[in-house]
């Protein structure tokens, strides 16, 4: 008898989405589905607005990465502008991406994560979560929080906000970088440091107890984009998009926000409300590629920092040509989370960073604008059309998961088929599936966020649909 | 574990202020703020209270939490002491409450707060307003008082 399990909601996501496996007369699964079961349609109601309302106004769409929105809405809106922005104002931009990074990235690792990295995939679900690693390893909790906190404190001092500062606008930053904050952040450098040493060197350390899920995770070969700066140098905030094949090879590169809609497509699939990307040239799915930590290590070709150079080096040892399990986004989370506190240090240490020229200003000039930037999850475009008098009358956003949806999704059948059997339904199998996900930290419908408990339920379906089982936790 | 030694004072108000009586804590601390506070005593608002919160715990005297809630008599206010969760909270996501935060900080730091305590506001609404219920409103002087007496039996 054919049977379907549900997984829904998803758990230790940004957002809610369900998993939905298909399985045959002898329990083993024919075909996987992620769904995303949210509707967002900000493109909707930003109809009408002024365009420089519009970064604020996209921020909210997401209460983790809201400086990677600021920042594709901030150039989308130069563009329009048609202005060049002050050298320091993109510097200091670069500093609250970064720290946004570090703090994206740290929850995704040590909230999210690392609970199945240190207590098991198999581990009771009662425990697996971040006071479970508390109690566990101590050391690892504190430098989650820390690096967390460090990220989230940098964006405060910046913007006087932890979540949705309005200091990123259309032309630049609002207020420029004051000596006192400089040498606040320069001052917590050091212990950030210690922590990401110590969380990597302990990852390492564990990666050799998980071969069955880096060979099942999402493992199959595929394209991957990402940006670069010069001379292919590791980028988050101003460069260009390069794409890659399976082998490393370049697809194209050099692609500008006002190349995006003329190279890549969106793909619609009756299950989710996410759609899914592909690279023109080859149409759907056979274009469909991977965006984000694990892409952008892939693509460039240094890191242009001491250490995560070294790092960079040891990373690409995991495998022959680009690193394809998706279970290493893990690993190179890390990897960025380094770069980024060292990139910062290299910034503030810029000789302009504390020039008060920090915003260029212009009315209307072009009725359209794209810009992108790296999210924590990968690579974020705004595309903007305006009337005459700059009030929005379109607008399109082509966020990190849904360039990762068709991975996720193949993915998930990868991992589905190897781990889950039906007749002998355990936890264990089904949080092999959401782990899977975990390792793209997709962003669902990121400002939403479940008060209490979220509840997990697993419903086994006969033929007809009725129901045979249910597992709660 | 140990007691904090610091001689920090820190009030966590947890809210949306565009959720109407939601944001009961935010507007509670701001007057607080207006009013005067001494110079040892720190506010953080979030529209949650997250685990990194458990660094600022862990330098803490005490902590004053202020929250709205909806299971009681709107315009209510109480102060009441909160202890450490005895066990772990089922958390699978990126929020805690205060009993969790209390939890998190001794398993992490070894360390708490010598004294923590809640300030609850009972409200009416969580409409999307940025504007309190009048019944909210008119508690929050109440609420001051509790939360400025607090502070100065620190």
């Amino acid at each position: 008898m054919s049977q379907t399990i549900t997984i829904d909601p998803v758990t230790r996501l940004e957002g809610h989405g369900k998993i939905t496996l298909h399985l045959n007369d002898a329990g083993v699964v024919e075909d996987a589905q992620f769904t995303v079961t949210q509707v967002r349609g900000f493109e909707k109601f930003s109809e009408g607005r002024p365009f420089y309302e519009m970064p604020s106004l996209m921020a909210r769409v997401c209460g983790i990465c809201p400086v990677s929105h600021l920042l594709a809405s901030a150039k989308a809106g130069e563009a329009i502008m048609a202005v060049q922005i002050p050298y320091t104002a993109k510097q200091l931009r670069s500093i609250a991406n970064l720290a946004q990074m570090i703090q994206s990235h740290a929850l995704s690792f040590f909230y999210l994560s690392s609970p199945d990295l240190l207590l098991g995939m198999d581990a009771d679900p009662a425990t697996r979560h971040i006071f479970g690693v508390a109690a566990a390893n101590p050391t690892i909790g504190r430098a989650g929080i820390g690096l967390r906190r460090f990220g989230q404190t940098i964006i405060e001092l910046l913007g006087t906000k932890r979540i949705h500062t309005g200091w990123i606008v259309a032309g630049g930053v609002t207020d420029a970088l004051t000596p006192e904050k400089r040498e606040k952040i320069l001052a917590m450098l050091p212990e950030a440091r210690t922590n990401i040493r110590l969380a990597l060197d302990w990852y390492k350390s564990i990666l050799p107890n998980f071969p069955g899920e880096i060979a099942t995770f999402a493992s199959e070969p595929s394209a991957f984009l990402g940006m670069v700066g010069e001379d292919g140098m590791f980028e988050l905030s101003d460069g260009t998009l390069t794409l890659i094949d399976p082998k490393g090879k370049a697809i194209a590169e050099g692609i500008t926000a006002e190349d995006f809609d003329n190279v890549f497509g969106e793909a619609v699939e009756p299950y989710s409300f996410t759609k899914f990307s592909y690279y023109k040239a080859l149409g759907y799915p056979e274009g469909s590629y991977r965006v984000g930590p694990l892409a952008r290590l892939n693509i460039c070709k240094h890191m242009g920092t001491p250490e995560a150079d070294k790092e960079l080096a040891e990373f690409r040892q995991l495998e022959s040509g680009p690193v394809q399990s998706s279970f290493h986004f893990h690993h190179a989370r890390l990897v960025e989370i380094l770069y980024g506190i060292e990139k910062v240090e290299e910034i503030l240490n810029d000789a302009d960073i504390l020039s008060p020229h920090v915003r260029a200003t212009a009315g209307v000039n072009r009725l359209e604008g794209s810009g992108f930037s790296e999210a924590p999850r990968g690579t974020l475009m705004h595309h903007y059309k305006v009337d005459v008098n700059g009030l929005m009358r379109w607008s399109n956003l082509v966020i990190a998961t849904g360039q990762n949806n068709h991975a996720m999704n193949r993915g998930l059948l990868q991992v589905a088929k190897a781990y889950v059997r039906g007749n002998q339904l355990e936890q264990g199998m089904l949080n092999r599936c959401e782990a899977m996900i975990r390792t793209f930290d997709p962003c669902l419908s990121c400002s939403t966020h479940a008060y209490g408990k979220m509840p997990l339920e697993i419903r086994l379906l006969g033929p007809n649909r009725e129901l045979l089982s249910t597992v709660r936790r | 574990m140990t007691q904090s030694t610091h001689t920090r004072c820190l009030i966590l108000a947890c809210g949306n202020t565009s959720r109407g009586d939601d944001g009961a804590a935010w507007r509670l601390v701001e007057m607080a703020a207006i009013a005067g506070l001494p110079e040892t005593v720190e506010i953080i608002a979030q529209q949650q209270w997250t685990p990194e919160l458990a660094a600022d715990l862990a330098e803490a005297d005490s902590v004053l939490f202020v929250d709205c809630r909806l299971d009681g008599a709107p315009g209510t206010v109480t102060r009441t002491t909160v202890e450490a969760a005895e066990t772990a909270p089922n958390y699978l996501s990126h929020h805690t409450d205060a009993a969790g935060l209390l939890r998190l900080t001794a398993e992490l730091y070894g360390t708490r707060p010598r004294r923590a305590d809640l300030l609850l506001i009972c409200g009416e609404s969580l409409g999307y307003t940025e504007a309190l219920t009048p019944v909210v409103e008119n508690a929050l002087p109440i609420a001051l008082d509790l939360l400025m007496e607090w502070v100065q039996g620190q």
